[in-house]
């Protein structure tokens, strides 16, 4: 079965968002992920706390500043997520009450 | 890539040997004993904290780098690669954490040095970096922002992915 591979436009949004040098590492990646989906560096794993969603959710490294979030199954992979985990930090404490 | 995490490392014990001459004095020292030597430590402290933020910066931008080399050289030693910047990062934990202590020491003898909170914000942001999950997944804006990602595809608000596309 070949890989089917699509964006929600909340993904979408966010991948605009990124800063260009960013979007250029994005784009190297994925080129990367359609010749091998297991590629070492991008340090596939389910993070525990989205452990509950089905289909499964896999984190893929960009760097380790930049990572993406895919809905698996089987072949068929869903990007929901991709953004700058230092600075979602950052502003998730400036938030916080 | 190599040539560039050695050059870290260099910078990296460079700055340990620099905290490392500079934390005794303000151990044992008195600012009002002698004032000449507190202003020079204290310029001194400041190019330390400006430094180790800057390193900061650098080992960002090299982890960058790392992962492009990743994706674009078929020989490219990923595993060694990221092992040696992995160590890098936690060595730089350390010394931001020894800073803050610093930076509070001074503080304490009424000196707050400049960049002091830009430190302990910089230390944050490793412990992101160095983090086995990221933290923000169980945050609430988190899950707001994956909840519109799951009601898109529920909606069916997806959009084919191809490279020219990215």
């Amino acid at each position: 079965m070949a890989l089917r591979s699509v964006g929600t436009a909340t993904f979408w949004q966010q991948y605009r968002a990124l800063p260009e040098p960013i979007r250029r590492l994005a784009r190297v990646a994925y080129r990367q992920f359609l010749q091998d989906p297991w590629h070492p560096s991008f340090r596939r794993k389910k993070p525990g706390a989205l452990e509950y969603l089905h289909p499964p959710i896999y984190a893929f490294r960009i760097t380790r500043q930049y990572r993406a979030l895919c809905q698996v199954e089987g072949e068929a992979y869903c990007w929901i997520f991709i953004g700058d985990h230092v600075a979602f930090d950052r502003e998730v404490r400036r938030l916080a009450p | 890539m190599l040539s560039l995490l050695e050059y870290s490392a260099k910078k990296e014990q460079m700055l340990q040997e620099y905290y490392a001459q500079l934390e005794p004095q303000i151990e044992t020292g008195e600012p009002w004993v002698d004032a000449h030597t507190w202003t020079i430590l204290t310029g001194e402290v400041e190019i330390l904290i400006r430094d180790t933020l800057q390193f900061y910066n650098d080992l960002v931008r090299a982890d960058e780098f790392h992962h492009y080399c990743a994706a674009t050289q078929t020989q490219y030693p990923y595993a060694q690669s990221d092992a040696q910047l992995e160590a890098l990062f936690h060595r730089l934990r350390e010394l931001l954490e020894k800073e803050i202590a610093l930076a509070a020491q001074f503080a304490h003898h009424g000196y707050s040095p400049q960049g002091h909170a830009d430190l302990v914000e910089c230390c944050r942001a490793v412990e992101v970096l160095l983090a086995d999950e990221s933290p923000i997944y169980t945050s609430e804006p988190f899950q707001t922002v994956l909840q519109h990602s799951l009601d898109d595809i529920k909606a069916g608000r997806v959009v084919e992915m191809t490279p020219e596309q990215l």
